[in-house]
């Protein structure tokens, strides 16, 4: 049965006319928000206050700390170094489902690596770690979740990229993953083992994090389109101290992706952000975790038609400037090889190797059955629901 | 059969039928098989298939079509969509002859080559081999339609030339020319064609 058109058409009327009004709301959100901006830029001291007694009063927090940029920068691109090396990791994942024949989860990380000026193609690997039973099983039998799959696949990235690095390396040394550097605290991993995965898998990270700064190797998370409102929840809090209001009563509608404050400060191709620290509190993330730095840059081409993305990467970078110019040069540089649709190349080339299509899939488990004994395997069946569904 | 360690691997065969058949290679593997060669693919029953290269097509995806419109592409970035992503060059051959029992024949073969069997580029040897048994294949490359068949024949004609005047034959080019005159006698036009093709080669 394909979609019922008639029936749309009757809801689209009422749906624009609530888009209508949703963008009239942000776009007065934003105008708050910019002259909040202007406000806090003007009193950077209050701002640090705000922000300090947030970090000690609130047990749940995630917005944007500046750091010794003033928060209205905007730099230029600076010059791309001639030769440098770029490694990018992307993972893709079958999560176990109990309507397949047999449970089995797969995390498969593509990562491609350039050493730029010197003319050679990029080096290529695929990394597929089929997850053991343990890894897959919960306590009672039931089956780990997308979430969870996800933080393994993050974990996964993070080790290939370590690996990828090399003594021989042209510096300086830049990785990049999709997504924020970080890991992301997913509410929906439950109970007390999806919180030991995700607390071990953090270790794990910040080893990683710690090894790669070591030996000067930049780790760099790329967001496209970033919904994150970082700067929002800065103002929110700078608001409640310039009104004397207690910090927990900061104005939860003053919620706008960043990009809608910054897009009419970075309006110059290739400009960047001032660099904040992204503050993350949460009641289950551990202390240990790397501190994130993160600008926002504009990867258009075009003048006056921003794109803005967010780049996250540790903290430790922003204490070098050149380090900082480098980074901001080689990401803008890269997003250009896409120019009309500014995305990272190599990054792009990570997912494609990455990728897993449902075809793929099929074959591992047709490949893993044959590995069961006969009696077992007839025994495992297909639920009816999905091999249904697999008919039309 | 063949000595296959002599020759070199341009490709593998995609599909294929009687009358011609597709083979696929990597932009990397590009530098050696040119239109008008003549290539080989070895059968398991010790058959080997003849043909001659008549198109060879690069191609495209989404991404390629993206990078082409971007405004620079490091050098890096190009050699990966050569040597590292999975878009086949079809090489297009059609069948002109068969080798069996060491002898060469040139009618369409018993049965076509099979999916990723192995081409190969015939070298000077195979060409003087293939061509010293008379004109007759000259009637598939005739045959074709709406495909470039004056150049076809210049391509060919050039290579085997070259192979049949280092062999001391001289006459061998002359005759089939003569050939070419006898084939064509019906058909003027295409025959005036074909010669103006060739006079490139005097």
């Amino acid at each position: 049965m394909p979609v019922n058109y008639a029936q749309l058409e009757r809801s689209q009327g009422q749906f624009a006319a609530d888009y209508a009004a949703w963008q009239a709301e942000q776009a007065a959100q934003a105008g708050i928000l910019k002259s909040l901006l202007d406000g806090a830029a003007a009193n950077p001291e209050l701002l640090r206050q705000a922000i300090e007694d947030a970090e000690q009063q609130l047990t749940n927090l995630y917005l944007a700390k500046p750091t010794n940029e003033p928060i209205l920068t905007h730099k230029p691109l600076p010059r791309a170094p001639q030769s440098y090396t770029l490694i990018a990791a992307d993972g893709s994942q079958v999560v176990p489902s109990r309507h397949r024949a047999l449970q089995f989860g797969v995390i498969n990380v593509g990562l491609i690596k350039a050493h730029i000026g010197s003319g050679a193609p990029p080096e290529i690997s695929v990394e597929t770690e089929l997850l053991t039973l343990n890894q897959i099983m919960g306590d009672e039998g039931t089956l780990i979740g997308e979430d969870e799959v996800a933080l393994l696949r993050d974990l996964a990235e993070r080790k290939l990229l370590r690996q990828a690095v090399a003594p021989e390396d042209r510096e300086p040394v830049i990785t990049l993953t999709d997504g924020p550097l970080g890991v992301f605290f997913r509410p929906s991993s439950q109970g007390d083992r999806g919180h030991e995965m995700q607390q071990k898998v953090q270790r794990e990270m910040s080893e990683i994090d710690e090894e790669l700064r070591q030996r000067g190797v930049v780790t760099a998370g790329y967001i496209d389109k970033p919904g994150s409102a970082l700067l929002s929840h800065m103002l929110a809090v700078f608001q409640c101290k310039q009104q004397g209001l207690p910090l927990d009563a900061n104005d939860r509608k003053l919620s706008l992706s960043d990009r809608f404050i910054l897009q009419d400060i970075l309006l110059v191709p290739g400009e960047r952000s001032a660099i904040f620290e992204a503050i993350t509190r949460n009641p289950r993330k551990p202390a240990n975790s790397t501190p994130v730095g993160f600008f926002y840059l504009n990867v258009s081409s075009e003048a006056n038609d921003p794109c803005l993305i967010r780049l996250e990467f540790p903290l430790w970078v922003s204490e070098n400037p050149a380090l900082v110019d480098i980074l901001h040069a080689v990401i803008y540089t890269e997003a250009q090889v896409l120019d009309s649709h500014p995305y990272p190349y190599l990054l792009h080339r990570a997912h494609e190797l990455a990728v897993v299509k449902r075809i793929e899939a099929d074959e591992i488990e047709v490949m893993l059955q044959s590995q069961i004994d006969p009696e077992t395997r007839a025994r495992q069946q297909r639920s009816n629901k999905d091999y249904l569904k697999g008919l039309s | 059969m063949s000595d296959s360690s002599r020759s070199i691997p341009i490709g593998k065969l995609l599909r294929a039928d009687n009358s011609q058949f597709v083979a696929g290679c990597r932009v990397r593997e590009l530098e050696t098989p040119s239109f008008g060669s003549l290539v080989r693919a070895s059968l398991e029953d010790q058959t080997d298939v003849y043909g001659l290269i008549t198109n060879i097509s690069i191609s495209d995806d989404g991404l390629v079509r993206q990078l082409v419109s971007g405004v620079s592409i490091p050098g890096e970035y190009t050699a990966d969509n050569r040597h590292n992503r999975n878009l086949p060059v079809e090489i297009q051959v059609l069948t002109v002859g068969f080798g069996s029992n060491g002898r060469i024949h040139h009618q369409l073969p018993p049965r076509p080559p099979l999916s990723l069997d192995q081409l190969f580029l015939c070298d000077s040897e195979e060409v003087a081999h293939f061509t010293s048994h008379g004109y007759s294949y000259l009637r598939h490359i005739l045959r074709l339609e709406d495909q470039p068949v004056e150049e076809l024949l210049t391509a060919h004609l050039s290579q085997a030339r070259r192979v049949q005047d280092s062999l001391g034959n001289p006459d061998w080019y002359e005759m089939v020319c003569q050939r070419l005159i006898v084939l064509l006698r019906d058909d003027y036009p295409r025959l005036t064609r074909v010669l103006d093709a060739l006079s490139e080669l005097e």
